[in-house]
């Protein structure tokens, strides 16, 4: 034993006594359960808080709101600069840009058109003039008017039917008058 | 150290696991700084839910334990510097064991043999005593000579070297003296 613990060996005896003091009995037992219990609770509080924050009271939206209400005139720049926005959104939607244009496909393009008989007029200039020269005109000399399709050579509509049926013929409609 | 990996991954079950580990030993290190059951039972709560949201930045440089009461310590030190000269003593009851205890029964005989001592006002006594001590001495008197602690998982808890904890150890020891000479003599 060192001089040290000598001169305080009453000391250290008397402090023994706040070894005995002791929380009441089945404390500890729910201790810990508190614990988890409040972590549990702070993480609730957090995710709640993020979404009051968001749109509980005092948020930015409310906020937003109540200034609506207090300046009509901010309220009015407010929701001419959404309806702006709404027009411009449908404008644009409606003009697709050259870009898109290009990744897009083409569709095949069938119109029905009704085709003089080979005899009353020249039918391929006709066509020719209004659809140019890929334009194929279906002709039949039996009917007066028939039924022409334009064909377009890269239509989905091309690339689809082998697929479908290579056997597949099309086979023209008639008008023709009882 | 796996209950640890466990808990920093959210497992609280690990969590609850590790707080039934050092719940005792972190509540009484706070008890005998506080001599308050309510501030002590406050802050043993906050000082593992503290640890809990601040796992992700334990390393594992030292072990939990270390590292938890260093939590527990500091919040408690803040604490009490801001209740200075507002402390209040609410104690823990004495248990069964303290009137047969051999080293009571002897400074009892020895020092106050003709004094009718009461248990109950010692412990007051020494709590109030206790109080007297600036909170770097009063911890490190707590975790020596209350809690058997070695001088340097002190140093470790309290981020200073061992000469600093012998010093302060031994400036502790004869305050205490002085403040309870009438019980020593």
């Amino acid at each position: 034993m060192t001089p040290d613990h000598d001169e305080f060996r009453d000391l250290r005896r008397l402090l023994a006594l706040k070894r005995h003091e002791q929380p009441p009995p089945g404390y500890f037992e729910s201790f810990s359960s508190q614990v988890i219990q409040r972590i549990t609770a702070n993480q609730r509080v957090r995710q709640q808080s993020l979404t009051e924050r968001l749109f509980g009271p005092g948020s930015f939206w409310l906020r937003r709101l109540a200034s609506f209400q207090s300046s009509p005139l901010m309220a009015g720049t407010f929701g001419a600069a959404a309806c702006a926005l709404l027009i411009s959104g449908i404008v644009y939607s409606e003009r697709p840009t050259a870009h898109a244009t290009s990744n897009i496909p083409q569709l095949a393009v069938t119109e029905v058109t009704l085709a003089p008989a080979q005899a009353q007029a020249p039918a391929p200039s006709v066509n020719r003039l209004f659809f140019g020269p890929s334009t194929q005109v279906a002709e039949n000399p039996t009917v007066g008017w028939v039924p022409a399709t334009v064909v377009h050579p890269d239509s989905l509509f091309d690339q689809i039917k082998p697929r479908m049926n290579p056997d597949f013929k099309v086979q023209p409609a008639s008008f023709q008058q009882p | 150290m796996v209950l640890v990996k466990r808990a920093r991954d959210g497992d609280l079950t690990a969590y609850d696991d590790l707080v039934r580990r050092y719940q005792e030993r972190i509540y009484a290190t706070l008890y005998h700084m506080t001599s308050n059951h309510e501030d002590a039972h406050d802050l043993a709560q906050e000082a593992f839910i503290k640890a809990f949201q601040a796992l992700h930045s334990f390393k594992g440089g030292s072990s939990f334990y270390t590292w938890v009461y260093r939590i527990a310590v500091n919040k408690t030190i803040n604490f009490l510097k801001q209740r200075r000269n507002k402390a209040q003593l609410s104690l823990d009851d004495l248990d069964f064991n303290a009137e047969h205890d051999p080293d009571l029964v002897a400074l009892i005989s020895e020092k106050t043999p003709r004094r009718e001592i009461n248990l109950a006002e010692l412990q007051e006594k020494l709590n109030t005593a206790m109080q007297k001590l600036s909170e770097p001495h009063r911890l490190v008197v707590t975790l020596h000579d209350v809690q058997g602690l070695s001088h340097e998982e002190i140093a470790e808890i309290m981020g200073c070297n061992i000469g600093t904890v012998r010093s302060r150890l031994f400036y502790a020891r004869q305050q205490l003296q002085a403040y309870l000479s009438d019980y020593l003599k």
